[in-house]
């Protein structure tokens, strides 16, 4: 969640941009909601039925301390046509990108 | 200059153990300053520290053999193993899906916290989109 925590922190640098912060992960609507009350600037997914996760592929199995499936983090960038632009992924699942990697990668993709 | 004295304090490999010691502790509590201060990269550093504390271990028990030197250089490898392979146990395979850079994303359908749809129509509009696969609140 300290992702959230910095995207949600640096919303108005993205917004002057014109870039929206969309979070997905693959909990149920009611733990959606907890994270859309606590982010409010992020517009966040219940992908329980992992239908986004799998139309993109980021499925990372068994990867749950219960051995449950989850969404491996990815950081996708799409333009106002809907086309894909940038995709990372990082290395290491305790890696994360920096909103000041993202900020850099949007003006350098999104232009 | 006391000779007997000097050479209590000279115990071979002393210095070794104790500066193992302090990097082999010292490296998790890097690990938590790391998360404290936010900074979400792979602690390479860990098993780095671990694997010279556990060789700093090692030459002790070289140089001077004794049943605590040797458990300490034990507990030492183990923990150096462990962070190897803990950080091993992160890897992440290479991104192979459906997603083509420069292409349009691909089709979906799923809902938002308000419970409303929200489907790949809904990327193209006014504003871009970074779009942030997380692991959720466990």
């Amino acid at each position: 969640m300290i992702e959230l925590v910095q995207l949600e922190k640096h919303e108005g640098e993205f917004a002057r941009r014109g870039v929206r912060l969309v979070v997905v992960s693959e909990e149920g609507q009611e733990d959606a909601a907890e994270t859309q009350k606590q982010f409010p600037h992020l517009l966040v997914v219940a992908d329980s039925e992992r239908k986004l996760i799998s139309a993109t592929g980021v499925l990372h199995e068994k990867a749950k301390p219960d051995g449950g499936d989850t969404a491996a983090p990815t950081t996708i960038l799409i333009d106002r046509s809907g086309r894909v632009r940038w995709l990372f992924r990082p290395d290491f699942v305790l890696t994360r990108l920096a909103p000041e990697a993202l900020l850099e990668a949007a003006d350098k993709h999104l232009k | 200059m006391d000779k007997t004295s000097s050479t209590a304090k000279r115990i071979p490999g002393r210095a070794a153990l104790w500066l193992g010691l302090v990097l082999g502790l010292l490296a998790p509590i890097f690990y938590v300053a790391q998360l404290r201060l936010e900074r979400l990269t792979a602690p390479w550093y860990m098993p780095i520290l671990g694997t010279l504390a556990a060789a700093l271990a090692a030459y002790a028990v070289f140089r001077r053999r004794g049943i605590m030197r040797f458990l300490v250089a034990l507990l030492l490898i183990l923990l150096a193993g462990l962070e190897w392979s803990a950080l091993w146990a992160t890897k992440l395979p290479p991104y192979s899906g459906p997603v083509v850079v420069g292409q349009p994303f691909p089709s979906f359908t799923t809902t938002l916290a308000d419970g409303k749809h929200f489907t790949q129509a809904d990327l193209a509009g006014p504003q871009a989109t970074a779009m942030v696969f997380f692991r959720g609140r466990w």
